[in-house]
């Protein structure tokens, strides 16, 4: 095979011991890697049934792709396992080099199993694997857990992930950060890899990296530069990255305001909101770089501002939505630190907003005093933020309910609480606007990871910067139907990208899925095209959905909070607006085959995509 | 002989704040339109900026009244819908 390497590296953690698992091709081919990965865990659930997402049968696969390593722009690699938030599938993707260091180490991916009874991290460097004591790091903020490994590991290059005090908390949202500070930030896969005690992984290699077709690949990438280099949108992300578009969005309604309350934000007046990307680079010096030094990408999305003697993150735009319009925060330093912490930390800053705002609503209206928390959560209040992030990593006072995430805190503080607890599935809702673009509300209802705007990225769709001609939507989509098809083509498209390890941004809104095409078949020797493409992707879309079935999932979770479909704004853009959900999943349901009281796909559908789960 | 009254627009550009004091040549103006005017004025694409007005992003279609003041912001990751006539907005780099 090209592209692939061929297996996956299993630690049993349990037993401290490896083995290799040699990829099955035909299920590469149906699946491609991050799709193997969810075939994995299907398997497991079969043979065990229900997996308790903290307990030591849950399966951690990080799975690379075959475009990861090539020197496309953008690269993504998956973590998957059972998710402590939602109780069904977890998947998270990150940037940066980890993946491909992880394939130059001569792997497509780790399979992680069993639970270690001491802390441990481990090591996959120069051709030799080892599980190594973590009891002297344990309990470390990431950046040192990054210095420290690397530095006993004896490899500068070495690439590192880690997981922070949130993370061996077991807190439900904590995420895995990079050394590069690139983030497995949803659905809780660093308290999995808390639940197992690993600390870390370091990976080294400088194996090369098949590929079928390496003449035609480098034109293709020449292309692709090209093309980067001219596109507007390519172009914008690279001025300011995604924090550019917050200015956009606030003007546009597409932003969470007060847990979802509000629709105006600092009077809608652009100058005086201080939390956008233009902002911040025009008051701190700043400069953008590749997400990863293995990853050549010439977006660049990825910034940095120099603060207080350093060069720290730039919040990208979800952070700046969740933990700034959504809890009226209005101070970019504030914002800053927010974000330094959720990496320190290693908190999901999507999920943490979305609880501190619903915290805040829950202080406002009486349902948590100020003799719990220890101090005021009045709105807008950084100080506060602050120390709540610290007490949530560390799961101390009410930072332990919190740190459940709000599907479950609202159920301990008080039912009712529920009403406007903003979730699907139990994965907190990001920052796109379901009352301002529908499908965004589709995807949510219905990703099988819950509430994910990256599932499937219709807001680019609606909004005509990222239409697929190439599939027949030309045009944005206007009708509830035409809205349905394009939640389901997004949805496999996105899973199609995150299989093969490609980021989505050098992509939507950049080329087309007949350049993705080439590409795949220049790497792996196997001629596709846009509809075997999106066919990947649909497939993957349905194995997910049968392995949550599996788990328990049931039709009425497909939906999303009444907030949005009851509740219409009094104000600003998207004033008397809601998202008609009821009638979008029932469309949905007719369009994907599901059975609308078991959920289930028909068994037809199934077959016609060779999904061989029998 | 009675002189033609000049139709003006204000379009503060963001995030630089300055002020383009635009033509536009009657007494209201189609936003898709305008964006042809600013692409001529400033060399920015026509793709590249969304046009605001009172705290609210306007589509292609939206019309705008000569006298006011209208925000020009980075589109990035979004904005205005285009009508079929600015197709450029919306048009795709093929290789």
């Amino acid at each position: 095979m090209s592209g692939y390497l061929g297996r996956f590296l299993e630690i049993d953690l349990s037993n401290k011991s490896f083995a290799i698992h040699k990829l099955r091709e035909d299920w590469v081919r149906q699946y491609s890697i991050m799709g193997y990965a969810v075939r994995i865990l299907y398997e497991e659930v079969r043979k065990k049934g229900k997996l308790d997402p903290l307990g030591e049968d849950n399966v951690l696969v990080i799975a690379t792709g075959p475009l990861v390593g090539t020197h496309l722009s953008g690269s993504k690699t998956a973590f998957v396992a059972i998710s402590p938030l939602t109780g069904y599938l977890g998947k998270s993707m990150m940037a940066g080099s980890f993946g491909t260091m992880l394939k130059k180490s001569g792997f497509d991916g780790l399979i992680v199993r069993g639970a270690s009874k001491t802390p441990v991290y481990v090591s996959v460097v120069s051709g030799k694997a080892e599980i190594r004591p973590a009891g002297h790091i344990w309990g470390m903020k990431t950046s040192e857990t990054f210095r420290v490994v690397r530095e006993e590991v004896g490899v500068e290059k070495a690439k590192v992930v880690a997981i922070g005090p949130a993370g061996e908390n077991l807190c439900r949202y904590a995420c895995v950060v990079s050394d590069e500070l690139r983030i497995a930030g949803r659905t809780g896969m660093g308290a999995v890899m808390g639940s197992k005690r690993v600390k870390a992984i370091a990976v080294y290699g400088d194996s090369a990296i098949p590929v079928s077709d390496r003449k035609t690949l480098a034109e293709l990438i020449r292309k692709h530069g090209e093309v980067c280099l001219k596109s507007s949108r390519a172009k914008a992300l690279k001025s300011y990255g995604t924090s550019g578009g917050l200015v956009t969005y606030v003007l546009d309604g597409n932003v969470p305001i007060k847990n979802w309350t509000r629709g105006v934000f600092e009077n809608q007046d652009p100058s005086r909101i201080k939390i956008t990307g233009q902002y911040i680079q025009q008051v701190y010096k700043s400069r953008g770089k590749s997400c990863g030094t293995e990853v050549p990408c010439v977006i660049q999305c990825h910034k940095e501002v120099y603060l207080d003697g350093a060069w720290v993150k730039h919040p990208e735009f979800e952070t700046l939505a969740l933990l700034g319009t959504n809890i009226l925060v209005n101070d970019p330093e504030a914002l800053i630190a927010f974000n330094r912490a959720c990496d320190e930390l290693g908190l999901d800053t999507i999920s943490t907003g979305a609880v501190v705002g619903w915290a805040m609503e829950c202080y406002e209206k009486g349902y948590i005093k100020k003799s719990e928390i220890g101090f005021e959560l009045e709105w807008g209040n950084p100080e506060a933020v602050l120390k709540l992030i610290e007490m949530i990593a560390r799961r101390e006072g009410i930072g332990d309910v919190l740190a459940e995430g709000v599907a479950r805190a609202c159920r301990k503080i008080n039912p009712e609480t529920c009403d406007f607890a903003p979730h699907v599935k139990g994965l907190e809702i990001p920052a796109h606007h379901p009352r301002r673009y529908n499908t965004v509300g589709l995807v949510y209802a219905t990703s099988n990871i819950g509430a994910s705007h990256l599932q499937g990225m219709t807001f680019l769709v609606e909004r005509a910067v990222a239409l697929l001609p190439e599939y027949g939507v030309a045009e944005p989509p206007r009708s509830l139907e035409e809205k349905v098809r394009a939640v389901v083509l997004t949805q496999n498209l996105c899973n199609f990208l995150d299989s093969v390890g490609m980021c989505k941004f050098p992509v939507f809104g950049v080329v087309d899925f007949d350049y993705l095409a080439e590409v795949y078949s220049a790497v792996t020797g196997w001629r596709v095209d846009k509809y075997e493409v999106a066919r990947i992707g649909e497939r993957i879309w349905y194995l997910e959905r049968v392995l949550n079935l599996e788990l328990g999932l049931r039709v009425p979770e497909d939906t999303l909070p009444t907030r949005f479909s009851r509740e219409p704004l009094s104000e600003g853009p998207v004033k008397g607006a809601v998202c008609p959900t009821e009638d979008m999943v029932k469309l949905f349901y007719q369009y994907r085959k599901l059975d609308p009281e078991s959920g289930r796909p028909d068994p037809a559908k199934l077959k016609e995509l060779g999904l061989d789960t029998e | 002989m009675k002189e033609l009254p000049m139709y003006k627009l204000k379009v503060r550009i963001y995030p630089e704040g300055r002020v383009l004091e635009v033509d536009v040549g009657g007494p209201r103006i189609k936003v898709g339109d305008l964006l042809l005017i600013v692409e001529g004025e400033i060399g920015a694409a026509r793709d590249y900026y969304a046009v605001a007005l009172e705290g609210r992003l306007l589509s292609s279609e939206d019309v705008v009244e000569a006298g006011r003041e209208v925000v020009l912001v980075p589109l990035v990751t979004g904005g205005c819908l285009p009508t079929p006539a600015t197709s450029s907005a919306n048009s795709r780099e093929f290789l």
